[in-house]
């Protein structure tokens, strides 16, 4: 069991080195983004800890996906492969609880734990034998797998934006509409397989219009419901849940791009800097965005067709 | 038609591909046979424009990865994307349509369920479906027979036969020399990133008795089974 936890441990500084950080300030990056985005939640929304108590279960969630588990079940003796699930689920829900009860937060401190170990008896990811439907299947692949995968985020900003309407908290609602964009955001992290670029019969600029447009016109399918509730309950602020939507879109373009711009390889540290930085500070975007437009289409040229 | 001329390819300091001159015709089906790691999977990506390469390959087609269908030993599919999804996706990809995906299901693949999780012979099923509805003009098949029941078999089999038929290159590799002497028209023998033979139909046994002595050899004895 400690050369299984000894080899976790070195995937995970592989991890941390192939984003091009040394795994040590890597550490301490995900620890300063990790408390910063804790305090920054707490302090935008009274249902915090019911948020962040799901955030730490979808993490935890992800470790007991079925065919790393039977891989397993198959290699362990039962014993162990029980201690081993209920010790990395207690590993990964350790810094929620710290930071559960440092807000002094105490029974929800102590529910994650429980439910974590709960979580270590059961396998996800299940095959199912049917699909779940999206509106976006004639336009794969980005919206209707990114959509499943996260059903329960959406589910959440869906949630959230009923919270809002209902305790007539405004920037709640901002909250959730954000969320519905870094969701669809997410769906553009991760490069795909060459082949599913190279099987386009557009050039690099037509690829890309083509990838912008699908990427737009989901996103407002997914975002429309909040916003128009949104507009519904705040009237007073339309302008800026308009602004919200643009921007939205704006930032589609810049993953979109800062993806392709790295393709076929991973975005990397800087990329994650410089979309970090736009947020704050969003007119960067208009530099952003032309200089990885520029680069994703001569990196696609290597897969693409490009007559030109 | 692709030719072509001096094709090399190397990956750092190992050199994979030879000088490869090969010449394939419309309406022929070519077979590709080679020990693993003789350079079969890299001559299709090179000619798919997958990889980088020295050397030349020219065809009569403005542009060959358009018009080329590429059937992986392994295709990949994204987790939670439907069998439908995929097709759509790769019609979509060529501008061209679907069509009723009822009627062109001839594999009668569950195509509401998501493809990652099929078996490794409805994966290529899929896979090979969805490259016969972008109506390409080529079509590159590493090993399209591997992991697929008899019936299915027989189906591809006939779907090749069709193609050659209809003047499309097939270029097919296999490690089941039947099914090479079934469908092929002439087999290049590779051998450490080299060709070192172009054999016509015609002579096909004796390859196969040729490749089994130099590849069995001493070997069964060797092994002292007892």
């Amino acid at each position: 069991m400690k050369a299984y936890f000894q080899l976790q441990f070195r995937l995970f500084n592989r991890a941390i080195q192939s984003i091009g950080m040394p795994p040590l300030l890597g550490y301490v990056a995900l620890l300063a983004v990790f408390i910063g985005s804790s305090l920054l939640l707490f302090s935008r929304t009274e249902l915090a800890p019911y948020l962040y108590i799901l955030l730490a279960l979808s993490l935890i969630g992800r470790l007991g996906e079925q065919r790393r588990n039977d891989f397993l079940q198959m290699h362990f003796p039962a014993p162990q492969y029980r201690l081993i699930r209920l010790a990395e689920n207690g590993i990964v829900a350790l810094p929620f609880v710290l930071f559960l009860a440092y807000k002094g937060l105490f029974l929800f401190a102590l529910a994650l734990p429980g439910l974590s170990a709960l979580l270590a008896t059961l396998k996800t990811g299940m095959r199912w034998q049917l699909s779940f439907p999206t509106p976006f299947s004639r336009r794969p692949f980005e919206f209707p797998t990114g959509f499943r995968g996260n059903i329960l985020w959406i589910g959440a900003a869906y949630f959230l934006t009923l919270m809002a309407i209902r305790y007539d908290n405004f920037n709640l609602g901002a909250f959730s509409l954000a969320a519905i964009f870094f969701t669809c955001l997410s769906f553009y992290t991760r490069p795909e397989r060459e082949y599913y670029v190279w099987i386009f019969h557009l050039g690099p600029r037509r690829f890309l219009w083509e990838k912008m447009k699908t990427a737009w016109l989901f996103s407002a399918l997914l975002s429309l419901p909040v916003w128009l509730a949104l507009a519904f309950a705040f009237p007073e602020n339309i302008y800026i849940l308009a602004a919200l939507l643009v921007l939205g879109w704006f930032y589609l373009v810049a993953i979109i791009v800062a993806k392709y711009s790295a393709y076929p390889g991973e975005m990397n540290i800087s990329h994650a800097i410089l979309l970090v930085l736009s947020i704050y500070l969003p007119p960067v975007l208009f530099v952003l965005i032309p200089v990885y437009y520029q680069k994703s289409v001569r990196n696609l040229r290597q897969t693409l067709y490009d007559p030109n | 038609m692709i030719q072509i001329e001096n094709l090399s390819k190397r990956y750092g300091a190992k050199q994979v591909l030879h000088s490869i001159n090969l010449h394939f015709e419309k309406g022929r089906v070519y077979g590709i046979v080679g020990e693993n790691g003789a350079g079969k999977t890299t001559l299709f990506r090179c000619i798919a424009g997958l990889e980088p390469y020295t050397g030349s390959i020219h065809t009569d087609l403005p542009d060959l990865k358009n018009h080329l269908g590429l059937l992986f030993t392994d295709p990949f599919f994204f987790a939670r994307m439907t069998g439908r999804e995929y097709l759509y996706l790769l019609c979509h990809a060529r501008g061209v349509s679907p069509g009723d995906l009822a009627q062109r299901n001839i594999f009668d693949l569950p195509l509401d369920e998501y493809a990652a999780n099929y078996s490794t012979g409805m994966k290529k099923k899929l896979a090979l479906t969805g490259i016969l509805l972008q109506e390409n003009s080529c079509y590159i098949l590493d090993e399209p027979f591997n992991g697929v029941d008899i019936q299915s078999n027989m189906i591809i089999t006939e779907i090749i036969h069709q193609l050659k038929a209809m003047g499309k290159t097939v270029l097919i590799s296999s490690h089941i020399f039947s099914t090479l002497r079934d469908n092929c028209d002439e087999i290049c023998l590779l051998r450490h990133g080299e060709v070192l033979r172009l054999v016509p139909r015609n002579d096909f046994d004796a390859l196969e008795q040729e490749m089994k002595q130099f590849v069995i050899g001493d070997r069964i004895k060797r092994l002292d089974l007892k």
